[in-house]
């Protein structure tokens, strides 16, 4: 089964705690805090293959969210799942996360018990997809 | 005393003035910076012993030992600054324990004080963890002559749900005008169904034509659905404003006579109602509603022609065909607009 989770966002306090949360539920947090950490993670030779999500920030500080997104979307071909999270919650934000290449959309503020709720779902539902094919 | 001592002592005046605003600025921005840098220093102390306490679920422990206005500020901005990130779980009963713990007491004793800030203050500190037990200091603070205090707590009775803090904002947002008044829209259109029901209670009572004024304004978000109001009266209304604020209304609520109402202001001189009319047969499907729209891509108004394309192509195939259809030799009006619509559309949505 997969279990790692590569999480773009430039809140520290947030990394802390998503990464303690996520750790408690069997999960490995990679956590960058930047755009440009993580596209030049995502451009190394890591092996990308044991990745069951990325999670991304949309206002990165130095990359537009979108972009990175599409940049994942572009090289993972759609196998990985990539979820925003974002302060940015109006119906034409969501719509344009989404049409961005992610597969869900997590406003904040979020309760984060439905959090790894959500996280536990997407990366099961990777899992079972891994397996048929 | 000659002129050239005269001259000296006024030089060594201006040296000397000259000498002490540079020392005063140069105190300043250092006294500033470091003053910053602590407040940044506090604020990450502050933050990290937060998520500490979510992590390890152990109680919050404040990094200084003085609760001056200043540290319980910083504290407050934390506190803000986590609450736009998480809600319920773990992160609700941590914030109100370091509320009733520390700022409570204050929020309370600053509420009735002179100083603007402080009783900014305690309208942050109500709107971080609202309670019926301040309702009393949080109506009083709606009330409040700066706009920074009574406007972030008024966010608080929307939170809250209470109906005599919802009566007191359309108060306020029939007597204020300009950014005001949209920030007290702004609050009430984020409220829940409860709240939009005492709206439509109190538009019942259309006394008072800027506060009904007011709530029609807020009943006009198109997620709730009219209960009690009929909107008879106020589409008939002699005011313009209730008029159209009715008529936006009615666009999304269709009630038993919408149609007639809509086809009577489809006619009206009021160019805006003509305007509103066309545009709420986006939403029903009326008998030969898309005839009269098509009979208003030949008005003079280019204003009402735009509108009446616009509305026809959001209809979908059967109104996108209606303009295809328009010949140039028929009507040059209806030809121009429903070309400049076909090609233009997505400049619009």
């Amino acid at each position: 089964m997969l279990t790692k989770v590569l999480l773009i966002d430039g809140d520290k306090d947030l990394i802390k705690i998503l990464s303690h949360v996520l750790s408690a539920q069997g999960f490995e947090l990679i956590a960058k805090e930047s755009g440009s950490q993580g596209m030049e993670f995502l451009n190394s030779d890591y092996n990308f293959a044991d990745l069951a999500l990325i999670i991304i920030e949309r206002n990165l500080p130095d990359i537009d969210g979108i972009k990175l997104v599409g940049f994942c979307a572009e090289k993972f071909q759609r196998t990985v799942p990539i979820v925003f999270l974002s302060e940015l919650s109006s119906d034409r934000d969501i719509i344009e996360g989404l049409r961005s290449g992610a597969i869900g959309y997590i406003a904040k503020p979020f309760n984060l018990d439905i959090f790894i709720e959500k996280v536990r779902s997407i990366i099961l539902w990777r899992n079972t997809n891994l397996k048929i094919n | 005393m000659n002129f050239e001592s005269v001259a000296f002592f006024f030089l060594v005046f201006e040296i000397v003035s000259l000498a002490c605003l540079f020392t005063a600025l140069t105190y300043g921005s250092v006294y500033s910076s470091i003053h910053s840098s602590k407040s940044s220093a506090t604020k990450t102390l502050i933050s990290s012993q937060i998520v500490d306490s979510i992590i390890n679920q152990k109680s919050f422990v404040l990094p200084f030992k003085f609760h001056t206005i200043n540290n319980l500020s910083l504290l407050l901005d934390v506190l803000e600054n986590f609450d736009c990130k998480f809600k319920g779980g773990k992160w609700e009963p941590l914030k109100r324990e370091i509320y009733e713990k520390f700022l409570l007491k204050k929020a309370r004793a600053f509420a009735k004080s002179r100083d603007w800030v402080k009783r900014n203050f305690a309208a942050r500190c109500f709107s971080l963890c609202p309670s019926q037990d301040n309702l009393s200091l949080i109506l009083l603070l709606m009330d409040d002559p700066v706009f920074l205090v009574r406007g972030v707590v008024s966010n608080t009775v929307v939170k809250m749900e209470s109906k005599e803090g919802i009566f007191k904002i359309l108060e306020k947002m029939s007597a204020e005008q300009g950014y005001s008044y949209w920030y007290y829209r702004d609050i009430l259109l984020s409220s829940s169904n409860r709240v939009f029901e005492w709206i439509e209670e109190y538009s019942l009572d259309n006394s008072k034509t800027s506060f009904h004024l007011a709530c029609l304004d807020v009943l006009e978000h198109p997620y709730f659905h009219l209960k009690k109001l009929n909107l008879e009266k106020e589409i008939r209304s002699s005011n313009p404003e209730i008029h159209l604020a009715a008529l936006k209304i009615l666009s999304h609520n269709p009630q038993v006579e919408a149609f007639k109402y809509i086809s009577d202001d489809l006619e009206d001189n009021n160019l805006e109602i003509q305007t509103e009319a066309i545009k709420a047969l986006e939403y029903c499907c009326y008998p030969d509603y898309l005839k009269k729209l098509e009979n208003k891509l030949k008005d003079p108004s280019w204003t009402v022609r735009l509108n009446s394309a616009m509305t026809l192509l959001k209809n979908g195939e059967k109104g996108t065909k209606i303009l295809s259809n328009q010949k140039l030799t028929a009507n040059t009006n209806a030809y121009e607009v429903s070309q400049f619509a076909l090609k233009y559309y997505w400049n619009f949505v």
